[in-house]
C-alpha cells in the first residue's frame, strides 16, 4: 500500500516536504516513522530529527486527526492515508 | 535608581505644557514598567467613566527597565489608554527606535492628556520636550508623515505616529512606527487622534545607566549568541511567524470566512512557504537578531511587511487566496494606521452581513477591490465605513437582524487569528485576555494541540493559560523586551532575572516576577470592573458566540464546537486559581496578597468585594 507523508518546519530538510511511502498492509505509524527516521540518518532510536516520536513535542496526524485521539504510535495505516509530522513551533 | 531613569514626561496638550517629573520608587518596585506603569497610572489618575475620546483620557507610552539596553529584543514600549472600542483597559506593545530614544532621553514613560487646539506633534530631545505644529502632516499616511518628520529631525530620531484612521478616530486605529510596525489594537491610535496628536518624535543620546554595565554588556552579547545557536533559528529566519499559516491549516484553526471554518481551500497560496519565494528583505526591532518582519512586494509593487496575524486575517478570514493582494491590504492598513487584525475581522463581518442582506454593500468573499475600498472608507469613516469603524460589536448592535451572532469579538475587541471551535484552552485565553480577544498574553494553542487532548476542558489548561499570562502578559509586558526569543526559540526565561539584576541592581527571580504578573492582572481586572460597575459579569469572559453555536462544517474536525457548560466550568477553575470570585473579580484577600490593599479600598467604592 501507499501512504503520503507530509512534514513541516525543520523536518522538511530531513524528510522532504511531501513524499510517498510504499509499505505493507497493516503498517503502524511507528513503523513508518522509523523507516523515515532511518532514511534521514537518525541514529537515535525513536527519534526523527530532534523529536521523539510519541512524545509531546512532535504532533503526528493521520488524515488530519491527532494520533493521540486514535491509537497513538500504534495506529494502523491503510492505503491512501496521509501522515503529517508537525514539529513544535511558535508564532504568536 | 539604576536601570530605571526614574522620570516621566507629562504632557498637557490643552495647556501646551510638557513637564518632566520624578516618579516614586514604589511604582518601579510594584509595577516594574511598561504595562505595569500604564495600568497603575490609569488606575490612580483616570476618573472612572471618562469618555475614551475626550481630552481627559490619558494616553501612555511606557518602556520597561530593560528597554534600550543592548540585550535580546529590547526595543519595546507599551502604548496604553482607556480603550474606545472596549470601554475597558487597552494596550499594545510596539518595537521601535522610538523606545530606545525615549529611554536615552532620560525618560521612562510619556503621559499625554488634553487635546491640542490644532494638529500637533511632540518633540522630545534628550529630555527637553516641545509641542510642535503638525498642520502640514495632518491627513498624510503614516509612511509619508514619518519620512517628513525624519527629514526634519534626522534619521536617528524615533517616531511613533498615527495615520488617517487615528486622525478620524476609527475605533480600531493603532499607533504605527517604521513603516510596518504597529501597536495598540484597542484603538490607541483613535485616542491619539482625539488629542490632535499626530506623532511623538524622540531623540536621545544619553547612555543608559546600568548597575553593572560590564556584566550587562557581556550578558547581552552572550544572549544574542545563544539565540543564534538555537535549533530552530534557521527555520525561524526563513518564515518567522508565517509558518503558522500551514500549521493552523493542518490543525483546523486557520480563521476562514469570518471564523466560520478552520480550514481554507487556498491556504497554500498564502502560506509561509509561498512567502519564502517572494521575500525581498527582513526587518526587526532594535537590538533584535530574530527579524520577524518578512517584506514582500505587494500587488502594486510596493513593500509590505508580513506576519501571520495580518495574513490570516486579511487572507483566509476574508476568503482572499492571493498573497500579494493580501500584502496590499496589509500595507494599506499600515499606511492608514488601522489594526490589521480588527480590519480583517471587520471586512469579513461586512462580507457576511452583505451575504445576509443586513448591509447594503456589494462585497463578496475574497473581493479584493471591495476590501480596498472598504479599508479607505473605514479610515475616513464614510459610507458603510462609518458604521464599520465602530468595530464589529457595535456595528452589529446597530445593524440588528442577528448580526451579533457573527460578530467575532471578546469585550468588543475583534478576535486575533486562531479559530477555537476545537480549542477550549485557547478560547479561555481569548476570553480572559486583559484587553479583549487577543492572543498576546496566553498563546496556549500550540501547547494545547501538542498534548493530544485538545478537545478536553481540563484544569491543566487553566494552569497553562495562567502560566503564560504571568510570563507573557506580566513579565515581558513590564520589563520592556519581546517574548519571541523565549516562545519562538526557547531562549531560557532564567536570562531575564539576570538581565534585570545587572540593569537595576535588584536581585530577583522568576518566583518574584510571576506575582508581578498576577498583580498587574488583578489591577487591570479592577480597572475593567470599576469602569463597568453593575454591568460587569462573567459573561464578559466568554469567547465569541459562533464557536459554541455553529460547528465547523469542513475539514477533519467538522462538527466540532465549544460547549457552554464545560467552558463555564473551565472559567470557574480559572477564577478559583487566580483568587477571583464567581463574578471574575479579585477577592479582598487576593488583592491584599498581591500588595494591592489600597487599590482594593478604591474598588470597594464601586463594587462590594468578597
Amino acid at each position: 500500500m501507499r501512504v503520503v507523508v507530509r512534514t513541516f518546519g525543520d523536518l522538511i530538510p530531513l524528510v522532504g516536504r511531501k513524499r510517498m511511502i510504499e509499505t505493507q498492509e497493516g503498517t503502524s505509524v511507528k513503523a513508518v516513522v522509523r523507516q523515515l527516521s532511518r532514511q534521514a540518518g537518525s541514529t537515535r532510536p525513536g527519534y526523527i530529527g530532534n523529536y521523539r516520536v510519541g512524545g509531546n513535542e512532535l504532533v503526528v496526524l493521520v488524515n488530519g486527526r491527532n494520533i493521540a485521539t486514535l491509537d497513538g504510535v500504534e495506529t494502523v495505516l491503510k492505503d491512501g492515508d496521509v501522515v503529517t509530522l508537525l514539529p513544535p513551533f511558535a508564532g504568536g | 535608581m539604576k536601570g530605571w531613569n526614574g522620570r516621566l514626561l507629562r504632557v498637557d496638550l490643552a495647556k501646551g505644557k510638557a513637564v518632566v517629573q520624578d516618579y516614586s520608587g514604589d511604582l518601579a518596585r510594584r509595577f516594574m514598567g511598561g504595562r505595569g506603569f500604564a495600568v497603575k497610572l490609569l488606575w490612580d489618575e483616570l476618573k472612572p467613566g471618562t469618555d475614551p475620546l475626550s481630552p481627559e483620557n490619558m494616553l501612555i507610552f511606557a518602556t520597561g527597565p530593560l528597554t534600550g539596553f543592548v540585550l535580546p529584543s529590547s526595543g519595546k514600549m507599551v502604548v496604553a489608554s482607556k480603550s474606545p472600542i472596549t470601554g475597558g483597559y487597552g494596550d499594545g506593545n510596539i518595537g521601535t527606535q522610538a523606545s530606545v530614544n525615549l529611554r536615552k532621553s532620560g525618560i521612562d514613560a510619556v503621559v499625554v492628556t488634553g487635546r491640542a487646539e490644532k494638529p500637533s506633534y511632540l518633540l522630545v530631545e534628550d529630555g527637553k520636550a516641545e509641542i510642535m505644529d503638525a498642520s502640514g502632516l495632518w491627513g498624510l499616511d503614516s509612511f509619508k508623515a514619518e519620512r517628513e518628520l525624519k527629514e526634519a529631525h534626522g534619521r536617528a530620531a524615533g517616531v511613533v505616529l498615527i495615520g488617517p484612521a487615528g486622525e478620524n478616530r476609527a475605533l480600531m486605529a493603532t499607533v504605527v512606527s517604521q513603516e510596518g510596525r504597529a501597536g495598540g489594537r484597542p484603538g490607541m491610535g483613535a485616542v491619539m487622534g482625539s488629542k490632535n496628536l499626530k506623532a511623538l518624535v524622540l531623540r536621545g543620546t544619553r547612555e543608559l545607566s546600568a548597575a553593572d554595565p560590564d556584566g550587562l554588556r557581556n550578558l547581552g552579547r552572550e544572549g544574542h549568541r545563544v539565540i543564534l545557536k538555537k535549533d530552530n533559528y534557521r527555520f525561524w529566519k526563513r518564515q518567522g511567524t508565517m509558518a503558522t499559516v500551514e500549521w493552523c491549516q493542518e490543525h483546523s484553526t486557520l480563521p476562514t470566512h469570518n471564523f466560520r471554518e478552520g480550514v481554507f481551500d487556498e491556504a497554500d497560496a498564502i502560506s509561509g512557504t509561498t512567502m519564502e519565494r517572494m521575500v525581498t528583505t527582513q526587518r526587526g526591532c532594535p537590538n533584535c537578531n530574530m527579524t520577524c518582519g518578512n517584506v514582500i512586494e505587494d500587488s502594486e509593487g510596493r513593500e509590505s511587511e508580513l506576519d501571520y496575524e495580518n495574513v490570516a486575517m486579511l487572507g483566509s478570514d476574508i476568503g482572499l487566496g492571493d498573497l500579494r493582494k493580501v500584502a496590499t491590504l496589509n500595507r494599506m492598513c499600515d499606511e492608514l494606521g488601522l489594526d490589521t487584525i480588527s480590519a480583517g475581522n471587520i471586512i469579513a463581518f461586512a462580507m457576511e452581513a452583505a451575504e445576509s442582506k443586513l448591509i447594503d454593500l456589494d462585497i463578496g468573499w475574497g473581493d479584493f477591490e471591495g476590501s480596498r475600498a472598504l479599508l479607505t472608507d473605514i479610515a475616513d469613516r464614510r459610507g458603510a465605513g462609518s458604521l464599520l469603524s465602530l468595530g464589529v460589536k457595535r456595528a452589529a448592535e446597530k445593524m440588528g437582524g442577528g448580526a451579533s451572532d457573527f460578530a467575532v469579538h471578546v469585550k468588543g475587541l475583534e478576535c486575533s487569528a486562531y479559530d477555537c471551535h476545537a480549542c477550549p484552552g485557547m478560547a479561555l485565553s481569548f476570553g480572559t485576555s486583559p484587553i479583549g480577544a487577543h492572543h498576546k498574553d496566553a498563546w496556549v494553542i500550540s501547547w494545547e494541540i501538542s498534548t493530544g487532548r485538545r478537545a478536553e476542558y481540563n484544569p491543566e489548561k487553566v494552569d497553562k493559560v495562567i502560566e503564560f499570562q504571568r510570563i507573557r502578559g506580566g513579565m515581558f509586558e513590564a520589563i520592556g523586551t519581546c517574548r519571541f526569543p523565549w516562545i519562538e526559540l526557547g531562549f531560557e526565561l532564567e536570562w531575564y532575572p539576570r538581565y534585570l539584576e545587572a540593569a537595576t541592581g535588584v536581585k530577583t527571580g522568576l518566583d518574584e516576577l510571576y506575582p508581578l504578573g498576577d498583580r498587574v492582572y488583578a489591577l487591570i481586572r479592577a480597572f475593567w470592573v470599576r469602569e463597568f460597575g453593575g454591568s460587569w459579569s462573567r459573561q464578559m469572559d466568554y469567547p465569541p458566540k459562533r464557536w459554541f453555536d455553529e460547528p465547523l462544517t469542513k475539514g477533519p474536525l467538522r462538527g466540532s464546537h465549544l460547549d457552554r457548560d464545560k467552558y463555564d466550568t473551565l472559567l470557574q477553575a480559572y477564577y478559583d486559581k487566580r483568587g477571583w470570585d464567581e463574578r471574575g473579580i479579585p477577592t479582598k484577600a487576593t488583592m491584599g496578597r498581591l500588595n494591592l490593599s489600597a487599590e482594593a479600598a478604591e474598588l470597594e467604592k464601586y463594587v462590594k468585594l468578597r
